[in-house]
């Protein structure tokens, strides 16, 4: 890592992480507010036949806690190896955008063309943000995984889903 | 000797052609994917989990576990070249492995990891042919109270002793559960947080969350960044190991096949905690601790000994009381329950093909393990040199199609997109995913004993304190959660 990284990385880690971590604990808390107003929503029943609801709210009501909990010292999590800055980590947002195209690109196009175009979409569409390989070779890849997908999936482990379709004709192939 | 006899019957279901094959797919598969820094063994056994609904329950699971233990010896390749563990319990074998290879004896630390990986889950194997015969004396001991308690103990064991702060734990744990309560509730058909999707009746499916949770955040997390490349080569004039190595090498490979066999054995432990008191132990057992951190043999051979040994002694509570200690070992709860296989202390009696048969190919993928990695240490270092940026598109795909196989349905894509986005911003806080996963696959067996003790009890909640196992397992979590809180209060007023 440069020193520039290295600054960037220091300067912006901790900050960085207690704004997510805020957001994760309002995601969560979310669910368990969820789980307690929908579970009571659901029956709660009696101890002796607990309805379908019970436990759900017993499961959020424990989630709110915890995650209050959690809060009292959010700035002091514990690092461990998947939260402390990595070499790499100067990198941003790419990997998850390249990550959001390929998945988005794929189940966009999945149910229309079928999995092997997808597959090549997701391929492409995933390494686009990858600045130090030559287009050709990004293709070369997209190409060669829609192919290994199709013998994989569609002849080998005969996937139950088509493999192409055409939108226009309605016509799908399935191996 | 019941123990020798089921194992001899399980090495003729284990050496049967299918099985063998896929116990050397799995082990092969492993080895990569260990290999591979960034690739783990848990998104590799989601992946190939939707595909394992054609297969036999012993093919299926002799694959699946396959994978799992081949990594741990593939994990080790990377710490040893690269300094990269390629799996989490491998880090600690970076501190003497790598020395080892950058004094010129690459060759010499990878045999000997691969040797003393073989010895460790010998002795883990072992352990688990011993503990058969007291777990099946269990079965008649256990009912809902006792179920109950036994997964809140894992439960907790998970939160708790895992890495970052108890309370991030729990919140990770209970957020699992809560994911599990989404679907039709089994007891009464009503249909719980589907939020009127039919995609939703069934729950989330288990491969979905497992994707989101650990490949889709893996990608984003390491698509972009830097990791090292292996430059050079093992070293043409390394040498191989001597026999005075290997003599070093047996005392820390016993010891730390035990003490990693007993790790294993516990919920929420695991290879990693495994390794770390392995080197630990030998660290502290060495007339010269100094030559540790600087290629000490028995820094390499007890910590890989002691990975491995967890590795299989880990299915044993999740065979026998259906408590998975790990992340992977819940996807293999699942793969179970997706084959109709109910984890019970009677297995080996009531199912003895799959148990035995599953025994039997632990030992043939071990010495299958041993042969792929000795003499095709070359053959892995030329895949370490692989650029990773052009792995992950690679990944990427696969998740996106083994996700869309599940049901055919686009939505599961979606749903492990925002899974996954949802995870990387909990891993860039620091919050460990395994106790998600696990929450989500014990979250609905805790609720339905929970339910059917009350049941039996007509609404007393005595019925949990009432027998010793389920009180010892509550008493168990209740000091757990004290020491936690202790720790937890300790190293805040330290800050």
């Amino acid at each position: 890592m440069t020193p520039t990284q290295d600054r960037r990385v220091r300067g912006q880690g901790p900050d960085r992480q207690a704004r997510l971590w805020t957001l994760v604990l309002l995601a969560l808390s979310g669910l368990g507010a969820w789980l307690v107003l929908g579970g009571a929503a659901l029956g709660l029943g009696s101890l002796r036949r607990l309805g379908p609801g019970a436990f759900p709210v017993l499961a959020g009501a424990a989630l709110l806690i915890a995650a209050a909990l959690a809060c009292l010292r959010p700035w002091s999590m514990a690092a461990d190896d998947s939260s402390t800055p990595r070499e790499g980590d100067d990198a941003g947002l790419r990997g998850v955008w390249a990550a959001v195209a390929g998945l988005a690109g794929f189940a966009s196009l999945a149910p229309v063309l079928g999995y092997v175009p997808a597959a090549f979409a997701a391929a492409l569409l995933a390494s686009a943000g990858d600045a130090r390989w030559e287009r050709r070779g990004k293709l070369l890849q997209a190409v060669v995984l829609a192919g290994l997908v199709a013998a994989m999936f569609g002849v080998g482990l005969e996937l139950p889903a088509a493999s192409f379709r055409n939108p226009f004709a309605g016509v799908s192939w399935m191996p | 000797m019941d123990a020798l006899n089921g194992l001899m019957a399980g090495f003729e279901v284990a050496l049967s052609p299918g099985n063998l094959w896929f116990c050397l797919i799995g082990v092969a598969l492993g080895t990569l994917v260990g290999v591979l820094p960034g690739v783990s063994s848990l998104a590799a056994v989601a992946m190939l989990l939707p595909f394992t609904h054609a297969l036999s329950a012993t093919a299926a699971l002799v694959l699946l576990a396959g994978v799992y233990y081949g990594s741990e010896y593939g994990g080790a390749i990377a710490a040893i070249l690269l300094n990269v563990p390629g799996t989490p319990a491998s880090a600690v074998s970076c501190l003497d492995g790598h020395p080892m290879a950058r004094a010129g004896r690459a060759r010499e630390a990878l045999i000997l990891s691969a040797g003393a990986s073989f010895g460790g889950a010998v002795v883990g194997i072992g352990m688990m042919l011993a503990m058969a015969a007291p777990l099946a004396g269990l079965a008649f001991m256990l009912g809902p109270a006792e179920y109950f308690a036994i997964m809140i103990f894992g439960l907790v064991c998970t939160a708790a002793v895992g890495r970052g702060r108890l309370a991030t734990g729990m919140v990770a744990m209970l957020a699992g559960v809560g994911l599990a309560m989404v679907g039709t509730d089994a007891q009464t058909g009503v249909a719980r947080f589907t939020l009127g999707l039919t995609e939703l009746r069934d729950g989330i499916p288990l491969v979905v969350l497992a994707m989101g949770l650990f490949g889709v955040s893996e990608v984003m997390l390491s698509m972009f960044g830097a990791l090292p490349v292996v430059r050079g080569g093992i070293g043409e004039r390394s040498a191989l190991p001597r026999w005075k190595a290997w003599c070093r090498a047996a005392g820390p490979v016993l010891r730390g096949g035990v003490l990693g066999g007993l790790f294993g054995a516990l919920p929420g432990t695991g290879p990693t905690l495994a390794s770390i008191a392995a080197y630990a132990l030998e660290r502290r057992l060495s007339a010269r601790p100094e030559c540790f951190g600087r290629g000490a043999i028995a820094g390499l051979a007890a910590p890989e000994a002691a990975n491995n040994a967890a590795a299989q002694t880990a299915f044993v509570p999740t065979l026998a009381l259906g408590i998975p200690g790990s992340a992977t070992m819940a996807l293999m709860l699942g793969a179970m329950s997706a084959h109709g296989v109910v984890p019970s202390p009677l297995l080996a009696v009531e199912n003895p093909e799959l148990f035995w048969g599953l025994m039997a190919s632990f030992v043939i993928g071990n010495l299958l393990l041993l042969v792929l990695n000795v003499p095709l240490v070359g053959v892995w270092v030329r895949i370490l040199r692989l650029p990773p940026q052009r792995l992950y598109p690679l990944v990427l795909v696969l998740i996106a199609v083994a996700t869309f196989g599940v049901r055919g349905s686009a939505f599961d894509v979606w749903a492990a997109l925002a899974i996954g986005l949802v995870a990387y911003g909990m891993r860039r806080s620091g919050v460990h995913l395994a106790p998600v996963l696990i929450g989500f696959v014990l979250g609905p067996l805790v609720e339905d004993n929970f339910r059917r003790a009350l049941a039996i009890s007509q609404g007393d909640f005595a019925i949990f304190v009432s027998s010793p196992i389920a009180l010892a397992a509550l008493g168990a979590v209740f000091v757990l959660l004290a020491v936690a809180v202790c720790r937890s209060m300790h190293s805040a007023s330290a800050v």
